[in-house]
């Protein structure tokens, strides 16, 4: 076999010849020039350059034929704080930075125009007819679109730029252009500033921008350095998004949340980042009154924390997530939206067609409403009614995998394709029918679907869905403890599967019951979710390496007792095998296979079986230990033998009377 | 291939590995051993919270705060952390602290939400007016507290001013509804009553106009347009409430809708599910007060 190697000096020469004519391109920009805010009848065209210039843009219906003039006295310029502007850029950019923003008006609806950008006599820009853009339709009439949906890319490495070849590549074979490109969010790793946003975003996918308005949402790394409730940042710089419902929907007064159309598909973004999430919060209230006003055949809402996610991220855990998932999932599906686009976690990740998913953890009993693949060459396509019906099925993609480093932590019950590949979605929409691809970084196709919309389909959850077929169920996420000792009226302190501090194949440091005590460092610990253990496949925290080389795990969670409790009483719930010590706030409450001793020192230790249910213990003559307000629980568990077959450590504190 | 250049190649890889909130709190962890800040702590704070484990997320935040007291995102985080008996009083220095008009503005709207948190609604009020006088440019959020907080007291006709005032200035369609709604509350129609029709003749879903409507024809004293109104409302309504999983909005909505009709027993039902979720209570205010209100 032949073999190929990489002559080091020869990549440098060609990265360096490439650079230079990169260079010699864009001399005087710092940001070449990129289209916003596209309407039916007007278009935004934003540039930078570093020191001032003498800005005139021409336009035309032709590339030899810019026609029309567009003087200095017309186009917005932004500056440096210092400069005492009425619209200054973020205090990053460089004082030297020149932002410029020009609003063409009274154009006609789906027409290609050219343009090109002038320092006064200067013409900036190449006579080259990618340097162009399209209006949209008249919202509301009929029109195909088709458009591009990426999601966590900025980091501008290869797998970024792989990304965007393929799909330049893929639409110049099939000789069909954009009509607009979704960002889902975190474009500029690794807080969204200003040289950031320029190395990472414009730079890289400088050629589809100058003809192909992005419309962004903002994610978690751009949040470091932009702000969603005042618009300020690198990244309200970078974007012009409508407030005003320039572009159809619902003024929202907020760039941070906004909805556009194009022709009868209406597009929603969310800011998932650090916004009010909850149904009574501005931007959900605004998100109800847009869906009650769409008079649209199809429904895209994107934003950047998925619903449904276990790939870098879960979806089960983290709170922003979660929220998204509880409170505007429901909001989304009872107005009829048909495909959410996120990013955050590092994969691919798209659901079947689904309903009413709003439990945590994530289950795919009573949600999935067809449990096939949609593709028209396999299963068939979803199918909906026409128009936008509540609760009538809606397809979730995970498409954080734009060019960051991938990966997966397990599975959501109701994902039909989980991909770890870096690469981005291609949507078009014609007729009644949506269809979506998703492009690998090497040009491949690896899953399409679609969903047809005609007459009217009543859908209701299928019974036995036939879920992703990596999914386990875990006995401990979703059944109740199998107790009848649990006295009656007693409330949760710490909930089943719960998040503790854990320390797992190490013993604490310090004397033997200082890790028990308020105060304590846990900084070297982990946090995980309860239970605890392995070998028995009920455990949502798993030690794989525990048998044969470790006895002991450590687990300790800080609880708050109400300011209002009068004789409080305690009791622990817990499933365990074989043997746990029980602290409060330094002191041992309790001690179950134990023989003597604690820590690494514990010995005597007996037998006992989990079998999937959970014991419960009063905790006695603890009162003198307890305060109100903020406690700390201390568990350890121990195996009678290193080479056992299973461990397990689920406690719940219970509060059971005061 | 030298092995620099192997680097040179990964590098963005390398330093965008991003990892799980687990370990991400791993790594801080590791740092703050070895050579703790503020922004560390800070930061294994956001990653806490994330997790929703908020009692470690406040332990981290008062440790960043231990080593840089005005470090801003610590303190502002500290502040809204819900039932912190010391947040008025952070607030009340992260005020004094404060010489940036911007921050200065901050400093008041966290007054103002950990009082509106406490029931003091005077001190609320009085943070969110001066921030109305003082600046030319807010959030509008701010009024929306406002007004919140003005119907809590039930000047209906002051939070109307209030929030047509802010919708003046920031055209957001909440400030608007939100503006209508306060205005029926206050009794007004002549201005209101054109612009749901507007808005019934063109939307999709119905429901939240034709309950306005309905509001209206109460205070003109049209109770068989009102009661036809609510009865459409609470049939599009119920056609999009799925009883298992709903969506609140739509509680809150047929939970007026009732109210308005004089079921109340029902429309009880409907706000102890509104009371039980995490909805802020301006999400049930003028559902409340119906309830409470003698009777259409």
């Amino acid at each position: 076999m032949k073999s190929y190697s990489i002559n080091p000096m020869r990549y440098f020469l060609i990265a360096f010849l490439c650079c230079l004519t990169a260079h010699a391109d864009s001399t005087r920009f710092v940001r070449a020039p990129y289209l916003q805010l596209a309407t039916h009848d007007s278009i935004r065209i934003v540039w930078r350059t570093s020191g001032s210039s003498d800005p005139h843009v021409r336009f035309g219906s032709a590339v030899q034929n810019l026609t029309h003039h567009v003087a200095k006295e017309k186009i917005l310029t932004r500056q440096h704080p210092s400069a005492g502007q009425a619209h200054p850029l973020f205090k990053d950019a460089p004082v030297d930075t020149y932002q410029f923003e020009v609003t063409i008006t009274g154009l006609k609806p789906s027409e290609t125009y050219y343009y090109a950008i002038y320092d006064g006599e200067t013409r900036l820009t190449p006579e080259d007819a990618s340097y162009r853009f399209k209006t949209h339709p008249v919202p509301g009439t009929e029109a195909p679109v088709y458009f591009w949906v990426v999601g966590d890319s900025g980091t501008g490495g290869k797998d970024q730029a792989a990304v965007h070849t393929a799909m330049v590549e893929h639409n110049q074979k099939k000789g069909k252009p954009l009509d607009l490109y979704i960002h889902v969010g975190d474009m500029a790793y690794q807080s969204g500033t200003n040289q950031e946003f320029s190395d990472r975003f414009f730079q890289m996918y400088e050629p589809t921008l100058r003809n192909t308005v992005c419309w962004a949402s903002m994610g978690n790394h751009e949040g470091r350095t932009s702000k969603g409730s005042t618009g300020v940042g690198p990244y309200y710089d970078a974007y012009i998004c409508p407030t005003q419902a320039e572009a159809g929907g619902l003024a929202s007064g907020k760039e941070a949340f906004y909805s556009f159309d194009y022709g009868r598909t209406h597009f929603i973004c969310l800011d998932s980042h650090d916004l009010d999430r909850r149904p009574s919060g501005e931007m959900a209230q605004w998100l109800k009154a847009d869906l009650e006003k769409t008079q649209a055949d199809f429904l895209i809402v994107y934003f950047h924390h998925p619903p449904y996610t276990k790939g870098s991220h879960d979806s089960d855990l983290e709170g922003q997530l979660i929220e998204m998932r509880e409170h505007i999932m429901p909001i989304l599906e009872s107005g009829g939206v048909d495909l959410v686009f996120t990013g955050h976690s590092h994969i691919y990740e798209r659901s079947m067609l689904i309903d009413g998913a709003y439990h945590t953890p994530s289950i795919g009993d009573g949600v999935v409403l067809d449990d096939g693949d949609g593709d028209p060459a396999g299963d068939g396509p979803y199918l909906k009614s026409e128009g936008l019906q509540p609760n009538n099925g809606t397809v979730s993609i995970v498409t954080g995998h734009g060019g960051t480093r991938n990966s997966r932590k397990g599975t959501i019950p109701f994902m039909k394709r989980i991909i770890v590949e870096h690469g981005s979605c291609l949507i078009s929409i014609s007729g009644n029918t949506l269809t979506g691809q998703m492009l690998n970084s090497q040009g491949v196709i690896r899953d399409t679907f679609s969903i047809v919309k005609k007459g009217t389909v009543k859908h209701a959850p299928l019974e036995n869905p036939k879920l992703h077929p990596d999914y386990r169920p875990n006995p401990s996420k979703t059944a109740a403890p199998k107790t009848s000792a649990i006295p009656k009226g007693s409330m949760p302190l710490i909930d089943q599967g719960a998040n503790w501090s854990y320390l797992a194949g190490a013993h604490p440091d310090g004397k033997p019951i200082a890790w028990t005590t308020p105060g304590f460092n846990l900084s070297s610990w982990k946090i995980g979710k309860a239970g605890f253990g392995y070998g028995d496949d009920d455990d949502a925290t798993t030690f794989p390496k525990m048998k044969g080389s470790f006895q002991s795990v450590y687990l300790r969670s800080n609880f708050t007792l109400p300011l209002d409790a009068k004789d409080p009483q305690l009791g622990l719930a817990i499933s365990y095998d074989d043997a746990f010590i029980a602290y409060i706030n330094g002191h041992e409450v309790l001690r179950k296979g134990v023989g003597k001793g604690r820590g690494k020192k514990a010995s005597n230790v007996g037998l006992h079986e989990a079998d999937g249910k959970f014991d419960f213990f009063p905790l006695k003559e603890i009162s003198e230990f307890l305060k109100p307000g903020k406690n700390v629980i201390a568990i350890e568990g121990h195996n009678a033998e290193i080479n056992s077959s299973d461990f397990s450590l689920h406690p719940i504190l219970l509060l059971t009377k005061g | 291939m030298s092995r620099n250049l192997i680097l040179f190649l990964l590098l963005p890889q390398i330093l965008f590995a991003h990892h799980d909130v687990q370990t991400t709190i791993l790594e801080l962890s590791k740092k703050i051993e070895t050579r703790p800040t503020a922004e560390l702590f800070y930061q294994r704070a956001l990653e806490y919270r994330a997790l929703r484990n908020a009692l470690l997320a406040e332990e981290d935040l008062r440790a960043a705060l231990k080593l840089d007291p005005n470090h801003r995102g610590a303190l502002t985080a500290l502040i809204l952390v819900p039932e912190n008996p010391q947040a008025m009083e952070l607030a009340e220095s992260f005020l004094a602290a404060s010489a940036d008009p911007q921050h200065q503005l901050e400093a008041l709207y966290l007054i103002a939400q950990v009082a509106e948190r406490s029931g003091d609604f005077q001190v609320a009020l009085s943070s969110c007016a001066k921030i109305e006088e003082s600046f030319s440019k807010f959030p509008s959020e701010i009024s929306l507290l406002h007004s919140r907080l003005l119907l809590s007291e039930k000047k209906a006709d002051k939070a109307a001013e209030v929030l047509k005032k802010a919708y003046e200035k920031h055209q957001s369609v909440v400030l608007r509804n939100a503006w209508i709604d306060a205005s029926l509350s206050a009794g007004e129609t002549t201005i209101t009553l054109p612009l749901i029709e507007d808005e019934i003749s063109s939307s999709r879903f119905r429901a939240s106009w034709w309950i306005r409507r309905a509001r209206a024809s109460l205070i003109l004293k049209r109770p068989q347009e009102a009661r036809a109104d609510l009865n459409a409302a609470l049939l599009e309504l119920n056609s999009r409430i799925q009883p298992d999983r709903p969506d609140l909005t739509l509680i809150a909505d047929r939970g007026l809708a009732l109210a308005l009709l004089g079921s109340k027993a029902l429309a009880r039902r409907d706000l102890e599910q509104l009371k039980a979720s995490t909805l802020s209570k301006s999400a049930y205010i003028i559902l409340s007060s119906e309830i409470e209100a003698p009777g259409h």
